[in-house]
């Protein structure tokens, strides 16, 4: 049975695969998560078909999804993969945000979702910088390498449009996953020499699109960015003293900043200009 | 959110992380996964709800620390004592 075991931060899983159609999809899914980690797996979700050709897709043999949908089996196993793997993530800091890196340097978004993360990172990896996750990123304590939950780009309907547009004549490509709610692209899609690196991370961006806001880029405090990053923390019950103290000096060492934009006029400029000031 | 009464004994969430980062403090509480961006002297009125003292004791402790012929101390104080109780920070009882 071919098993990819997908390793994040101190935590792993393993998912075991019975047909050529799955594996391909894990395959696909996974292509930019390490196989090999510091600790074994500690859940192994299982994907099998039934006699009426209907997915199943368990964890330690628990029911997780059944149906005939393929989109909507990869995005039961990425929730279920990246619910699991952050389970028991204690190493480092987890945080939900995306990340990219702009000549080496490396930034991330940290948002809960809809705040247009990914549609950002889209565009951003259209405009040249390397995309490495719209999702997770690991910090270990003390330290500002940042390691990406490296997922396709998970691309919501109400933002197609944009994305249609940075696809281009991509944008009916076969290896794009149309989910119920969200569609999985990618990034070499939209950028075909994106490159997959682990950059330092250089600064923070808050990103906030509001269709009715002016462009404003706001200078955050220490207190200010770590009270933000805390909302953005995923496994902080795994940490001592809740990963707050480590949160907070993360946020002493990196400059932050509340991106406020109704498009994307002005954002790259800003970035850009930030980071190569450093 | 009960009135605060003068002779409530406040007592701070010992599960919460204090944080100082230069002038500002950062109070984090696990239980509610709030963050709660404070300045010093509401970080020494959460420190001064210990269960013994008196929310009156607390505001006479801070008028005779920081004197002041500002009459909104009082209220300033009674104000942050009602916001850490809403966010769980502290107990009155």
């Amino acid at each position: 049975m071919p098993t990819r075991n997908l390793s994040f931060g101190d935590s792993s899983i393993e998912i075991v695969t019975h047909s050529d159609e799955t594996t391909d999809l894990v395959n696909m899914l996974f292509k930019g998560v390490p196989d090999k980690g510091i600790n074994p797996p500690h859940a192994r979700l299982e994907i099998s078909q039934d006699r009426d050709e209907e997915y199943r897709l368990t964890r330690d043999e628990k029911q997780i999804y059944k149906g005939d949908s393929l989109a909507a089996l990869a995005n039961s196993l990425m929730d279920t993969s990246i619910y699991n793997l952050a389970d028991k993530c204690s190493s480092g800091l987890l945080f939900h945000a995306a990340c990219l890196s702009w000549k080496g340097k490396g930034i991330i978004l940290p948002a809960q979702s809809g705040h247009g993360k990914t549609t950002l990172s889209a565009w951003l990896l259209s405009n040249g910088f390397d995309y490495l996750t719209d999702e997770l990123v690991y910090l270990p304590l003390e330290s500002r390498q940042a390691m990406c939950f490296g997922r396709p780009l998970n691309v919501k309907y109400g933002a197609r449009e944009i994305i249609d547009d940075l696809l281009g004549e991509n944008k009916d490509d076969e290896s794009i996953v149309a989910g119920p709610v969200a569609m999985l692209v990618p990034p070499g899609l939209v950028r075909a020499d994106n490159k997959t690196v682990e950059p330092e991370v250089d600064m923070v961006f808050f990103p906030h699109y509001r269709a009715d806001a002016e462009f404003s880029l706001e200078k955050l405090s220490a207190a200010q960015t770590g009270m933000a990053l805390m909302s953005c923390l995923v496994n902080a019950r795994n940490l001592a003293g809740d990963g707050f103290p480590a949160t907070v000096s993360l946020a002493r060492k990196i400059p932050s900043y509340q991106l406020t934009y109704p498009d994307f006029e002005g954002v790259l400029g800003t970035i850009t200009g930030l980071l190569d000031e450093r | 959110m009960a009135e605060i009464k003068l002779d409530d004994k406040p007592i701070r969430n010992e599960s919460c992380h204090m944080e100082e980062l230069d002038d500002e403090v950062l109070l984090y509480n696990p239980t509610n996964n709030k963050t709660l961006y404070i300045n010093k002297s509401a970080s020494v009125i959460w420190q001064l709800c210990n269960g013994e003292l008196a929310v009156e004791d607390i505001i006479t402790m801070i008028q005779e620390a920081y004197p002041s012929d500002d009459n909104g101390l009082r209220q300033d104080i009674l104000d942050t004592l009602n916001s850490l109780a809403e966010n769980d920070a502290v107990t009155l009882a």
